[in-house]
């Protein structure tokens, strides 16, 4: 018999037959004890050539006899009704005395009336504590492969924890792995908001590994508010979870003594139990699933620094020339027009030194606000300097651009900061504008910037509050009032 | 010619006998299609609802069989599950015009119930047996039993003339060996008025007044002795039809009548009420042998292999059929007429199969109580509370 590649199942099989003939017992069943439950539930029945799987449990209250038998006090239990029944126990001499043994084995004889003999009863203990013997040996591999299996688990999802850097895929990835490896119903996380101060929902994993979203769930973070708020604050999951402690984990990430999310891990639609030696492993995940979050939402704020400008949150450069280009490339392949403006509020340097920068800061603000307001879902600005904006119109011809500058200069026109502690309590906003197309005015994004540079010079150089093309001011056009003044035609 | 082999899982129908039973069924099958080898493998109901859940959550590293069966009750979830192939794109012109109506709503699923997931197989309808000769003897009428009230009073008269002798008991569960199941419980709840779920299925009700009352009263048989928990001997003793009870609510009608008689489900405080349930047979999601697989479910669902092997174990094929053909016995044969017209089935709810789950574990922890002498009614309201708040909460997040 070669054990190793024997399971339980497979042991029994071959093990009851040869009990039942040996013992004279016409059919034999073994159980096996679950302590924690403290119930006896059958594993196999054998009866005439016949094997049986059924769901049938021995409940073992505190007197109950079985106990003595399972405690090795007593070495066999034999009844004469309804017909001569022995159980012995699955108990084998490496045991120590406390231990209880692994379960029993009942061998019966139905219709039968004549009870077992003490030579049979002796037998069938020998044999039962050969088949416990076996049967610890076939658990202990069990439970070997199980921990190899826990440990490729935890080998693996530290990998992904490690190589998480953008936090939605990177979630994504850590559940699908834990539901994946420790085969949960259902994996989901919940994370901190600081700012709104809420426990916000992220995403979950399902029992076929599908990701959905949670973003409609957020529950303030506060003690009494829900049952996650409270696991998360350290208040603890409450008597009703203690029934569910079995088939639904709540497990805190917590990073420098903060909370920082949450992982609820269940089995309620399979009601299958969490086994208690994957829960140790998991225990040891959310520090890591903490810090991988948490490295994961630094390297997207670290990202964002560099793409937005934190005060007026328009894109910066590197990401203007990013976009750019692309838009560049589409105008060349497919032949589409393609505009720029570069704007810059007429006297910020002014406004800065009489009012303070904190009112440059609201001016900036409220100038880069209105641009946005202005422009077209498809047009691109950035800050391109310190008062300076550069918008990018795809598809735009001049005609088009010329009617978005004019709608530029009327808006930033009716632009008022409010300056409470001066005199005039009140400072008006304009810009100069210059303007360049493509192809014409340069077929690069530098050469388009440089001529609209060009024009707004121009436009500074005459007079400010107003807007010029490249070609216009080659061509040598005087200003024409009415046009580029904000005054719609 | 390659061997193909259909692993197909099976509940334990005919005891130790089923799988000699079921491979004498196949026989023509085996012959029908050389090299195609069925491997029969009994299992539990919790082996099959696990063994599927898990070749759900990792088909790559867990292997399972190509044919299933399956509770009906089952059908939605499993089929929502993805764990069972859909039968009707495998084989457009299935209909379920050839079973009985019944049994056709525990075969589909989907929006608009146009997939058909399984196949019904064989049913079952509650009934109530006792022995003629301690009626007699004991000078109890039978139609004390057309009420649950009645019953009470019956399993009382008997238990105080038998005083627990031996093994023998009033009444016996219909499944001696099993741990208390839903379908035990359920024409209980519904005999006081209760309801597992509402009219839409959105919500637990079992938890409120008539269903914890008719629950009770189920407990309360088990409280009183009058039903065995578990023998002395830790052997559940033996069934009626073996001779160990007065009385037993049994699924199947028994091969003879000999002293024996039968009435339908007593009648509770809202009126009469019997359990229909059905027993599929599915494909499953991913079997190696699709094709020989389904060869063999319709083989097995044929209607006269239902009505053959219904018969074998003493249940009814899903198929229509007349009374006459299955039961000998002009009594059982009204009996069961009578049960027509007030069975009912479990709700039709992707959530049933774990409904089911839950209330077994709220059970368990009943039993426990009950054999320890502890039980109170309150910890059943605290149980059915606890398993109520469970179901609303997975019928909110599945369904």
């Amino acid at each position: 018999m070669n054990l190793p590649d024997l399971d339980l199942h497979g042991l029994l099989r071959l093990a009851l037959p040869w009990i039942s003939r040996a013992s004279g017992a016409k059919r034999v069943s073994s159980f096996r004890l679950n302590v924690k439950e403290s119930r006896l539930s059958l594993d196999l029945a054998y009866d005439q050539g016949q094997f049986q799987r059924t769901e049938e449990m021995i409940y073992l209250p505190q007197k109950s006899p079985f106990w003595a038998l399972l405690t090795g006090k007593k070495a066999a239990l034999s009844y004469k009704k309804p017909y001569p029944l022995l159980y012995v126990p699955l108990r084998w001499a490496g045991l120590s005395p406390r231990e209880e043994a692994l379960g029993v084995l009942r061998l019966e004889k139905p219709g039968g009336k004549k009870p077992f003999a003490s030579g049979e009863r002796n037998l069938a203990v020998l044999m039962a504590e050969e088949l416990a013997q076996n049967l610890y040996q076939v658990d202990l591999d069990h439970k070997d492969k199980e921990q190899v299996r826990r440990l490729s688990a935890l080998a693996e999802l530290a990998a992904i924890f490690a190589s998480s850097l953008r936090v939605e895929a990177g979630i994504r990835q850590i559940l699908q792995g834990i539901q994946k490896h420790f085969r949960f119903d259902r994996v989901r996380l919940y994370l901190v908001d600081k700012s709104r101060q809420t426990l916000r929902g992220e995403l979950s994993v399902d029992v076929r590994g599908k990701v959905k979203s949670l973003r409609q769930e957020e529950f303030p973070l506060r003690v009494g508010e829900h049952r996650f708020s409270n696991v998360l604050l350290g208040s603890g999951e409450g008597e009703v979870m203690e029934k569910y402690k079995d088939i639904l984990l709540h497990l805190p990430l917590i990073v420098q003594g903060q909370p920082t999310g949450l992982l609820v891990v269940d089995n309620l639609l399979s009601q299958q139990s969490i086994q208690w030696k994957d829960v140790g492993v998991l225990k040891s995940f959310p520090a890591q699933i903490a810090l991988a979050v948490d490295n994961a939402r630094l390297f997207d704020e670290v990202q964002e620094l560099s793409l937005y400008d934190t005060l007026t949150k328009l894109p910066l450069r590197r990401y203007f020339f990013q976009r750019a280009q692309e838009e560049l490339y589409r105008a060349e392949r497919f032949g589409q027009p393609l505009s720029l403006l570069l704007l810059d509020m007429d006297f910020f340097k002014q406004i800065n030194d009489t009012y303070g920068h904190q009112v440059g800061d609201e001016a900036l603000k409220a100038f880069s606000q209105t641009i946005v307001g202005v422009l077209r879902k498809i047009d691109f600005p950035c800050r391109y300097g310190g008062d300076e904006i550069l918008v990018l119109l795809p598809q735009a011809r001049r005609e088009e651009a010329q009617m978005i500058a004019t709608r530029l200069l009327s808006a930033i026109r009716s632009i008022r900061i409010s300056v409470p502690f001066a005199r005039i309590k009140e400072i008006p906003v304009s810009v100069s504008m210059g303007a360049a197309v493509y192809p014409e005015d340069g077929k690069t994004i530098e050469e388009l910037i440089e001529k609209a540079d060009a024009a707004l010079y121009w436009i500074k150089s005459h007079g400010r509050d107003s807007a010029a093309f490249y070609q216009e001011i080659m061509a040598g056009v005087e200003e024409q009032p009415g046009l580029f003044q904000g005054d719609v035609a | 010619m390659r061997e193909q082999t259909i692993t197909l899982w099976v509940l334990p129908n005919h005891e130790f006998q089923t799988v000699p039973v079921l491979r004498a069924a196949l026989k023509g099958f085996l012959k029908e299609n050389p090299g195609v080898l069925v491997e029969i493998v009994p299992q539990t109901l919790h082996s099959i609802w696990n063994g599927l859940f898990d070749l759900v959550k990792n088909p790559s590293e867990v292997s399972g069989p190509d044919l299933v069966q399956i509770p009906g009750s089952w059908n939605a979830a499993l089929a929502q599950l993805q764990a069972l192939e859909n039968l009707s794109e495998l084989d457009p012109s299935l209909t379920l015009d050839s079973w009985q109506s019944m049994a056709g709503l525990y075969c589909r699923t989907g929006e608009d119930g146009s997939g058909i997931y399984s196949l019904p197989w064989w049913t079952e309808i509650l009934a109530l047996y006792y022995r003629k000769d301690i009626f007699a003897r004991l000078g109890l009428d039978p139609s004390l039993l057309e009420t649950l009230e009645g019953l009470k009073t019956a399993c009382r008269k008997i238990r105080k003339e038998t005083n627990g002798h031996g093994h023998f008991y009033p009444l016996a569960n219909s499944n001696p060996r099993e741990s208390i199941l839903i379908s035990d419980l359920v024409p209980f709840l519904w005999s006081d008025g209760g309801h597992l779920l509402d009219s839409k299925g959105g919500r637990a009700l079992f938890q409120r007044g008539e269903a914890a009352r008719g629950i009770s009263l189920y407990l309360e048989f088990l409280n009183r002795g009058y039903m065995p928990l578990l023998g002395k001997s830790g052997l559940v003793p033996p069934s009626l039809f073996e001779g160990y009870c007065a009385m037993q609510f049994s699924r199947r009608w028994p091969k003879s009548m000999k002293n024996l008689g039968a009435v339908p489900f007593p009648a509770g405080s809202a009126g009469r009420f019997t359990l229909y349930s059905t027993q599929n047979l599915a494909l499953v999601r991913g079997a190696s042998s699709k094709s020989a697989a389904y060869r063999l479910l319709r083989y097995m669902t044929e209607p006269s292999r239902q009505k053959s092997y219904a018969r074998s174990m003493g249940a009814f094929p899903a198929g229509p059929f007349e009374w006459e053909e299955m039961l000998s016995d002009p009594g059982l044969r009204e009996v069961y007429r009578r049960s027509t017209s007030f069975m009912q089935g479990l709700p039709v709810s992707p959530i049933m199969g774990t409904l089911a789950r839950i209330f077994e574990r709220a059970m368990e922890g009943l039993i426990f109580q009950i054999l320890s002498g502890q039980f109170r009614r309150e910890h059943l309201e605290s149980e059915l509370a606890h398993a109520a708040s469970q179901v609303d909460h997975i019928l909110g997040q599945y369904v």
